[in-house]
């Protein structure tokens, strides 16, 4: 895929312009650097602590990554488990769909207690709030088949496990990977809330750290450091849609759009 | 070709008295058919009239509400490789390839790599998607998805054959040439087959047999049998006349020199 120069031109230009009024309008109105810093100031509040940032960085991305992972393989079981059993669908379903209701990010306090300190209470709200969209989702997948589709392989004879491996999943993937870009966005969001609760380290924590030292520069850089972390992992999971489902009509839809 | 003449030979489809109806909607009527070993049987009917439902009945898909289905003299229970389906809307697997489409039959049938390799490819070129074996549905021409249906369905090597509207969303000029093809391969194959369609023509030109269905719900209101030999002439006076017969019975054209009682279950 060839993107046209035009294309990459645009943006690039718009955003320094952007910079450029930023910074402009800071000097002429002389907002005072604890509101709103320039650009400038931005930049060296990155270059002067950017190893402390890539550290905390790391902590955030192995809480959000762990909480992720753990929810995509635990909610791509029950989900299979709950589209395969009525008594499932029938019990836990129902106080699932209950827990998707609440406000997950609320457990973090009681997570401490139950879980401890550490990255595992920070991984544990990460999974909570990943858990809900990877079930709905593969859920869906698996249950909404072109009824044809199903009745063909009745004709065939075909076995529950080919219905299984040869229809339900591969036609369950599209849902799947849109619940996983919203999972993982949540699960960076959910590590995130959980360090404010209670930490010592990561980038929930530094921003507030940043905040009681009203270094708001250094804050702003953080900011954008998890905005260039969650687009990371959804370019990767983008990317590897296009592996596995080249053939999803919503996968030929950002391919056209990109 | 095994398919020449229609007449003198054993009854392969028996129908009797099927009614079906969903909830309190009748779809169809006591409908009794009988169709022969190797026959090519076309029903025409308005939309809605329960064609597609028959043949679901017919492919063991659906249990109907009363009456009966035999093949081959055994009671249809349930579906069965040997009587398979096109169906309406091809039904492709939209993540497997043309290949692997045509191959779905034969892998849940157990059948070995090589073997599937071979009858594969055999039916890619029947159809000429011998080029496409890699392509995915979506990349199709819509005539290109309604072959791949067909190679899909004659890989399992049926010797019944349901078709639902396979034509029905073609250009006039693609459904020509997918007609020719049709034909060709059912005068090679022996092949029992009912065609459901909209398009009188086409079922003039195929089938034996045209069977005329009423308004919901769904009864058989005239047979027409279909004499000429084939290949047919497209053309010919006599298809022309036939057609206006059945269009007349239809509904969609006046029968000259003969007064309609409208149809009771007409509606619009
Ligand atoms: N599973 C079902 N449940 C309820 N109603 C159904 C079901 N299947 C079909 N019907 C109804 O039966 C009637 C006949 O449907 P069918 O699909 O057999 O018509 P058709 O003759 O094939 O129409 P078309 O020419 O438009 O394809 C319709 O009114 C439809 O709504
Ligand atoms: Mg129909």
């Amino acid at each position: 895929m060839k993107i046209p120069l035009k294309d990459i031109a645009e943006p690039v230009l718009f955003f320094i312009a952007l910079l450029a009024l930023w910074e402009l309008l800071v000097k002429l109105v002389h907002v005072p650097a604890f509101i709103l810093p320039p650009p400038r100031a931005l930049y060296s509040a990155f270059t002067a602590k950017y190893f402390i940032l890539g550290r905390h960085a790391m902590i955030t991305f192995l809480e959000a990554v762990g909480g992720f992972t753990l929810s995509f393989v635990l909610g791509v079981g029950f989900a299979v488990s709950v589209v395969y059993s009525r008594h499932l669908q029938n019990t836990i379903y129902p106080l699932i769909v209950i827990l998707y209701a609440m406000p997950k990010s609320a457990f973090a306090p009681l997570m401490v207690i139950w879980v401890g300190y550490g990255l595992f209470s920070k991984m544990a709200i990460a999974f909570l709030v990943a858990f809900f969209p990877i079930v709905v989702n593969t859920v869906v997948g698996l249950k909404e088949v072109e009824p044809e589709l199903l009745e063909l392989a009745r004709i065939n004879r075909g076995s529950q496990w080919d219905v299984f491996k040869k229809i339900r999943l591969p036609n369950s993937l599209p849902y799947m990977f849109a619940g996983i870009k919203v999972a993982l966005v949540l699960s960076v969001t959910g590590a995130i809330v959980a360090e404010f609760v209670a930490a010592n380290e990561g980038l929930g924590y530094l921003v507030l750290q940043a905040n009681y030292s009203l270094d708001t520069a250094f804050a702003l850089v953080i900011l954008l450091m998890l905005a260039l972390l969650s687009l990371v992992l959804i370019v990767a999971v983008e990317l590897l849609q296009r592996k596995m489902v080249p053939w999803s009509a919503e996968v030929r839809q950002i391919e056209g759009s990109f | 070709m095994k398919n020449q003449a229609a007449g003198g030979r054993r009854q392969k489809i028996f129908v009797e008295k099927l009614v079906q109806s969903f909830d309190t909607l009748a779809v169809i009527d006591r409908i009794s058919l009988s169709v022969a070993e190797g026959e090519f049987l076309a029903v025409v009917g308005p939309s809605g009239c329960g064609k597609s439902t028959l043949l679901r009945i017919l492919a063991g898909l659906v249990t109907p509400t009363a009456g009966r289905v035999r093949i081959d003299g055994e009671e249809v229970q349930g579906p069965n490789p040997r009587h398979n389906l096109v169906f309406q809307d091809h039904a492709l697997y939209p993540w497997r390839t043309v290949f692997q489409n045509v191959a779905l039959g034969l892998e849940m049938q157990r059948q070995g790599r090589e073997a599937i390799r071979k009858k594969v490819s055999e039916l890619l070129t029947l159809v000429g998607l011998e080029q496409f074996a890699g392509y995915y549905p979506h990349q199709l021409s819509g005539g290109m998805r309604q072959r791949a249906a067909l190679a899909r369905v004659l890989a399992v090597d049926p010797d019944v054959l349901f078709l639902d509207e396979p034509f029905g969303a073609l250009d006039a000029m693609t459904r020509l040439i997918l007609q020719d093809e049709l034909l060709r391969i059912w005068l090679h194959s022996g092949k029992t087959v009912i065609l459901v369609t909209h398009d009188v023509e086409e079922a003039l030109f195929l089938a034996d047999r045209v069977i005329i269905m009423s308004t919901v719900p769904g009864r058989i209101r005239e047979v027409i049998p279909v004499a000429e030999k084939r290949p047919r002439d497209r053309g010919s006076a006599n298809l022309a006349s036939l057609k206006r017969t059945v269009l007349g019975i239809l509904g969609l054209e006046p029968v000259i020199g003969n007064v309609r009682v409208p149809d009771t279950n007409f509606s619009i």
